[in-house]
């Protein structure tokens, strides 16, 4: 199976498992839990349910396009299923059928992973799956968003597609993929890679970041003060990303770096506090069964 | 009639340590519940799996014990009015226990005839009963760490997503939010698709096992492991190959499988240059694989990973896991290639920029500080005569600013799991001593109880150094253990300075050490010197508070330890000796003869400030001056014995001052007419007072009739 029909399957089988297929947001961010279909829909009681590829940007790992499986960007699928079902591990399961993993012939495992994000107040219990000793899934009961005790608890299933496909294809490295019959991962990817590995590491303008960190920071604000809290959601992405290149070229001391993720954390404990009253004034469109509310 | 019950609690992916919390937990709550409503049991065994926790009750009663009891009230005699009526006495116990005072009967007792009411509550079918039980008990399970799910309210260590609870042949109906128990059980999470049903109690383990393909018993599970890798160890290469069986892993991996499969594979030999240790974490660490050596002790290339299953028969499984170690290896070697570019002075430089703890300064600052209290304490030790060759301060001084270096090579930081062991590789291969390199390594140590103790001479000091380092800047910072809170393990560290000084004979005066290395802070933080006393003497408290802890567990006697520790003796190895030796008096049967007359001298001077020098020319009586000598001589005599650690020597000349106390006690009148003898006499009992504290305070010791 190629890579591009790795990504059909897993939006078809989760669509058909009533998912809405989402496309990828336009903002640079560190993994599909920035994106706003789970950084904030994870939060309050409504349901919610949707998978995405999200290309996802971690500028310390970029190694020049010369190891096998460290990149700076790469593909993320993400499902996030609101509340959490009680058979969301079969259905997981499932999901790796239909990718063709004969799951009696191979040895998966739910190993113990518990998964925290200090720069967005982000904590959630769960496991890395293994397909023979490979990670290729993590897999998190989210507990806790922005600083905020979530109910509904949601599941999230990140699957790294990449290594998914090393491990259907038999390959050693990202960039022998097959991205579909024809063209390789490296075809598609390596140039940008080495280009972004140097620009990350060597290249980028320090000074510029961080001037754009404390714009960002003021604009999350403005955004804010008028409830735009989509448009302050990317403005605490940009901040993060900046955050993250700033760490790559290595401009950031240990004790700025406390501080540089306190200030990201503040604006996303804010932006959570926020979506929920905005939702909270709406009643909670989405939420059907308003019983549910007096748990909360 | 007794039958078996059976209790299955089905979740999703358990972590290893949650299924040894678990399973001891569902242990002792359920026999604590049994027994607390009155069910007879003969055993309860518990067991856990990553997708269970099992607890079976061996023949427990069909019926609860019937409860009898007799709630005593006041006497009879009081408890009515001149009419032979109940008075207020009567009314209230009645109403205290619920019932009328016509219910009320007379209960003859040893001490006369009392009123109350005998109780008797017939027992109940357990049937009835064990539903609410084993609900509480789903409740009471502690985790270290738990979650909740979905909507649901409870918290537990990963989701519930069964319960099976059946007792003889009945179905218990136990409900947990809107989970309701059954008689349907989960095999095998990718062996057996479908649930099994099980029809009574006697049969659940057996289906479980034969047809679910889940050992449910861990140990079993870790037999079944060693019996196979033996196996593979007989078949492959005649014999004389070794599996290295880490213990701590093998206890994860037995809680990471329902049914094991050990498997062997390959990794390319180009791996191999890799220096052992490095190599032989590399495989365990990540991957949880075992490592396999030579009948030469070297490593071999290949190695044993445990299935969660029953085959591989196509062998993609091994070859999976084959292809992830070998990225992990290449990552491995490529660091350690990294890291053979790198200076030792190119990694300080970098160790600037590694933060020890907040406002505590780098890791290189806590290497310099280590540095400095290796030199003291080597000072010290000599000054006691301990004969350590002077080519030991040179090589605690290199392996001090070696120490923590490693926590910025490309390995260690990929592998934290190698600190000391990558930096003691490493300084091998660039010509080291090997004081230096092992006590690079060894400085860790003890890594958890029980651990080893450094064994080189230069381990074992810069171990001591970096762990009284750590300890007083974790106080001054503020972060001390309270309770079971204790995230920078300093009481571990504690305990491996008193294991290694007792180990080695070592005898600074810890509270001189804690003291300088408060000191050595001060370049960082500032504190006055009312607060750093405090802290000193905190710290002394808790080291010496681990000291006894070892005393405890080897059940001697703290209370003479504590004895000791009051006159200001803060050596271990001479409390140690002091022990001994107040051990042998006790033992000899002689504590009194010293212990009588010093409470004695005690109880005179208690509340009283004194602190003039006594002066002869005021004595007046023959006792009074006969005493006074005898201090001055027998004082010179202790301290030089003292010194030389002879104090039974000491003890025995403390037993022969008896007499003079007792005399000046019983001849001579203290509470003088004059003033100044008055208080020259008080100034002389107090000086006999000191005269004993030269070894402790024995009016402390508890006397054992």
């Amino acid at each position: 199976m190629n890579f591009q029909e790795i990504i059909f399957t897993l939006q078809k089988y989760w669509a058909q498992k009533g998912c809405i297929i989402k496309q990828p947001l336009d903002v640079e961010k560190g993994a599909g839990t920035f994106n706003p279909d789970t950084f904030l829909r994870c939060l309050g009681p409504e349901p919610w349910k949707v998978a995405y590829v999200e290309p996802s940007r971690r500028p310390t790992d970029g190694r020049y396009g010369e190891n096998p499986f460290r990149t700076q960007y790469y593909y993320q699928f993400q499902v996030l299923l609101k509340p959490s079902p009680d058979d969301v591990i079969d259905l997981y399961l499932g999901s790796l059928s239909v990718l063709g993993i004969d799951l009696k012939n191979h040895d998966i495992r739910f190993v113990e992973d518990d998964w925290a994000s200090p720069t967005i107040g982000a904590a959630g219990l769960g496991w890395e799956v293994w397909a023979d000793g490979m990670e290729i899934t993590q897999f998190t009961y989210f507990q806790q968003m922005g600083g905020i005790a979530l109910k509904p608890v949601s599941a999230e299933i990140t699957y790294g597609l990449e290594r998914i496909a090393m491990y259907l294809q038999d390959k050693e490295s990202f960039w022998d993929l097959a991205w579909n019959d024809e063209m390789t991962y490296a075809d598609v990817h390596l140039d940008s890679e080495r280009q972004w590995s140097i620009y990350n590491f060597d290249v980028a303008d320090i000074k510029m970041l961080l001037d754009l960190f404390n714009k960002f920071e003021k604009e999350f604000e403005n955004a804010l003060s008028h409830d735009l809290v989509y448009v302050a959601c990317e403005y605490v992405l940009k901040c993060s990303h900046v955050f993250n290149l700033l760490d790559a070229r290595e401009a950031i001391s240990v004790s700025e770096r406390t501080l540089y993720i306190t200030r990201v954390r503040n604006l996303a404990k804010a932006l959570c506090a926020a979506y929920i009253n905005q939702r909270k004034e709406k009643n909670f469109p989405l939420l059907k069964d308003k019983s549910l509310l007096k748990d909360n | 009639m007794k039958k078996k019950l059976v209790f299955e609690i089905g979740t999703e992916e358990l972590p290893s340590s949650c299924l040894y919390e678990g399973t001891q937990s569902l242990k002792n709550i359920l026999s604590d519940k049994l027994e607390k409503n009155r069910l007879e049991f003969s055993k309860i065994e518990t067991f856990g799996t990553p997708r269970r926790l099992i607890a079976i009750v061996y023949e427990l009663n069909n019926v609860q014990n019937s409860l009898e009891k007799i709630i005593i009230g006041p006497p009879e005699r009081i408890s009515f009015d001149e009419q032979g009526k109940p008075n207020q006495a009567a009314k209230g116990f009645a109403k205290g226990i619920g019932i009328s005072v016509d219910e009320l009967e007379k209960i003859p007792t040893d001490k006369g005839i009392y009123i109350g009411k005998k109780l008797f509550e017939k027992g109940k079918n357990t049937v009835d009963i064990l539903p609410e039980i084993l609900n509480e008990v789903i409740y009471s399970i502690p985790f270290s760490k738990q979650m909740t799910w979905a909507n649901w309210q409870i918290k537990f260590a990963r989701p519930i997503r069964w319960i099976l609870a059946i007792y003889g042949e009945e179905v218990l109906n136990v409900e947990i939010e809107s989970l309701k128990s059954g008689n349907l059980t989960y095999g095998h999470r990718t062996l057996c698709s479908n649930p099994f049903k099980i029809n009574n109690s006697e049969e659940f383990l057996k289906i479980l096992e034969e047809k679910g393909n889940v050992v449910v018993d861990g140990e079993k599970r870790r037999e079944l492991i060693k019996t196979q890798i033996k196996k593979i160890e007989d078949k492959y290469k005649e014999n004389k190959i070794k599996v290295v069986i880490n213990k701590d892993l093998l206890d994860e991996i037995i809680n990471l499988v329902e049914i094991p499969n050990v498997l062997i594979g390959n990794f390319l030999e180009e791996y191999l240059v890799i220096p052992k240790d490095i190599l032989i974490k590399a495989i365990e660490y990540h991957q949880r694989y075992f490592a396999i050596l030579n009948e030469k002790g070297e490593v071999l290339p290949e190695f044993i990973v445990v299935q969660n299953g029953i085959s591989d028969k196509n062998g993609e499984i091994i070859k999976g896991n084959e292809r992830v170690l070998k990225a992990r290896l290449s990552d491995a070697s490529f660091f350690y290639n990294e890291d053979k570019k790198h200076s030792w002075e190119n990694w300080n430089e970098k160790l600037k920029g590694v933060i020890f703890y907040s406002k505590l300064g780098s890791m290189y600052d806590k290497e310099e500080r280590i540095r400095k209290i290796c030199n003291k304490i080597f000072l010290d030790l000599n000054k006691n005569n301990h004969g350590i060759p002077d080519e030991i301060l040179e090589f605690s001084t290199r392996a001090s600013m070696l120490c923590k270096t490693d926590l910025v090579t490309n390995l260690v930081v990929e592998f934290p799991e190698l600190q000391g062991v990558a930096g003691r590789e490493y300084a091998k291969e660039r010509n080291e001593n090997k004081e230096v390199y092992e006590a690079i390594f060894e400085h860790y140590l003890p890594r958890f109880y029980g651990d080893v103790l450094p064994q080189t001479t230069t381990g074992i000091i810069v171990s001591i150094a970096d762990k009284i380092d750590t300890i007083a800047g974790m106080f001054l910072a503020g972060v001390t253990p309270s309770g079971s809170e204790d995230p920078f393990a300093l009481r571990r560290r504690a305990l491996g300075i008193v294991l290694s000084l007792l180990e080695n004979n070592f005898n600074p005066d810890i509270k001189e050490l804690v003291k300088f290395s408060v000191d050595l802070y001060k370049e960082f933080l500032k504190f006055n010197e009312e607060k750093e006393l405090k802290i000193i003497c905190d710290i002394v408290d808790f080291i010496m508070a681990r000291f006894k802890f070892t005393y405890e567990k080897d059940e001697k006697r703290t209370d003479i330890v504590d004895a000791i520790l009051e006159t200001g003796e803060f050596s271990l190895i001479s409390i140690s000796q002091k022990y001994e030796a107040i051990i042998k008096i006790i033992n000899d049967g002689n504590m009194e003869e010293i212990s009588m007359p010093m409470i004695r001298c005690k109880n005179i001077i208690k509340n009283i400030n004194l602190n003039e020098e006594v002066k002869p020319d005021l004595f007046k009586e023959e006792y009074e001056k006969e005493l006074y000598e005898e201090i001055i001589l027998k004082e010179k005599l202790i301290k030089n014995l003292n010194s030389k650690n002879e104090y039974s020597k000491s003890l025995n000349l403390l037993i022969d001052f008896r007499k003079k106390v007792d005399n000046f006690f019983d001849k001579v009148l203290i509470m003088d007419k004059i003033e100044e003898i008055k208080n020259n006499r008080l100034n002389l009992v107090k000086k006999a007072f000191n005269l004993y504290m030269l070894i402790a305070d024995f009016s402390k010791i508890i006397v054992v009739q």
